[in-house]
């Protein structure tokens, strides 16, 4: 009786030993830091998937003011059964820094649909829609040089907060789906 | 004479115990009736169709007739003047009436057409602006394009919501479109090939284009 005790608890302490042997060299429980997605890879948030495809700087000139703008192409679908705002899914669940310098683009992001560009921003997404899409930031007049941007794709809860208690999409926890490092080709 | 004391009392406390679980559970359901703060601001909504005006008591909405089109086309001022746009799908033109009651209505807030479990927001790039707020009285003719795909055709219902500062506490109405799955059916068959954008005003600032957005932050 005694031998036979002796042997399962060696058994299980081996188990034991072996699975924290391999939490720990996985990097145990924390979150790891996550590589960067190629371009043409996926990142997904319970509101939107997203595959950025590649990245481009333009020249804009309206009134005769030129502006650079940084401009990611790829495909963007829609999760949700209701129309969302494209303002939304630009400036709470999208974080795009300007690299070398980390500098922070200007605030008013638009985002156009591939299929009807000449129309302009779109400012609502269509539920359910998946579409070839172009996002769009302006470089600050400061920023000289631009040439690679970080990308990151917040997650996305469906929720009231604290001081706003309607319902909204938004990134609670300030937490990450994922990110793009792309370089970006000049005109 | 003891058995049945003892009986007696094994009854009571069957009842208490039986009484008490019935008592939790209607404490349970009344406390699930409660609304939460967010329930009590949602938007007041006042329900009808497309035959008849309907009336949202801080602006009445008279929805006419809907056409389909497999594509519009822009005129005017716009930037992208004589541009084709094909739908993905069909594109819904919903002329509506809408009218403020007793006080001026500084914005729409929500503009949706619901249709096969769906809520689709108008195709803002696509929507004429329009005046930048709705006086008491004076009747503001607008046109709503949205674009739908066919799959999703189904028991189309427009909702307005206008009135607040944002959508809490403002008048919404529903408005079934009334049109069944043979009528859309044949709309679709039907639809035209073109239809023009109406380009009313050149106005940057459009008052139903584009929702408010109002960020109180966390």
């Amino acid at each position: 009786m005694p031998v036979r005790i002796v042997v399962a608890s060696a058994v299980f302490l081996t188990l034991v030993g072996v699975l924290c042997g391999g939490i720990w060299a996985q990097g145990g429980f924390a979150a790891g830091e996550r590589l960067p997605a190629e371009p043409g890879e996926s990142i997904d948030n319970d509101l939107f998937t997203l595959t950025a495809h590649e990245a481009t700087l333009e020249h804009e000139e309206s009134f005769g003011r030129v502006r650079q703008q940084v401009v990611v192409h790829g495909e963007l679908a829609l999760h949700d059964d209701e129309a969302v705002r494209s303002s939304t899914i630009l400036n709470s669940l999208l974080d795009l820094e300007l690299l070398p310098g980390g500098h922070a683009p200007d605030p008013s992001a638009e985002l156009l649909l591939e299929r009807r560009v000449e129309a302009g921003a779109v400012s609502l997404v269509q539920p359910r829609s998946t579409e070839d899409v172009r996002l769009v930031w302006y470089v600050p007049e400061e920023v000289e040089t631009v040439d690679e941007i970080r990308l990151v794709v917040q997650d996305a809860e469906y929720g009231a907060g604290f001081i706003d208690d309607q319902k909204r999409w938004w990134n609670p926890d300030d937490t990450a789906a994922g990110q793009y490092v792309l370089p970006v080709a000049g005109e | 004479m003891a058995e049945s004391t003892r009986r007696g009392r094994g009854l009571r406390i069957l009842v208490t115990v039986l009484g008490s679980v019935v008592l939790l559970v209607l404490i349970g359901l009344a406390r699930g009736l409660t609304l939460s703060s967010a329930e009590q601001t949602e938007p007041i909504s006042y329900t009808g169709t497309a035959a008849e005006e309907v009336d949202a008591v801080r602006f009445t909405m008279d929805v006419g007739e809907v056409r389909f089109a497999d594509a519009l086309r822009t005129t005017g001022l716009r930037a992208d003047d004589g541009q084709r746009y094909e739908a993905n799908g069909v594109w819904l033109v919903v002329p509506v009436t809408l009218t403020a009651t007793t006080e001026p209505l500084a914005t729409v807030h929500t503009v949706r057409l619901e249709s096969g479990g769906h809520a689709y927001g108008l195709a803002a790039e696509m929507q004429p602006s329009s005046p930048p707020r709705l006086d008491p009285g004076i009747p503001e003719q607008q046109t709503f394009y949205f674009e739908i795909p066919e799959e999703h055709l189904d028991d189309p219902t427009l909702r307005v919501i206008a009135g607040g500062f944002d959508a809490r506490l403002s008048a919404e109405a529903v408005v079934d479109l009334q049109l069944d799955e043979q009528q859309l059916a044949n709309r679709v068959a039907e639809a035209a090939d073109e239809i023009e954008v109406e380009d009313t005003d050149t106005s940057p600032d459009g008052g139903v284009a584009e929702d408010q957005e109002v960020d109180a932050g966390a």
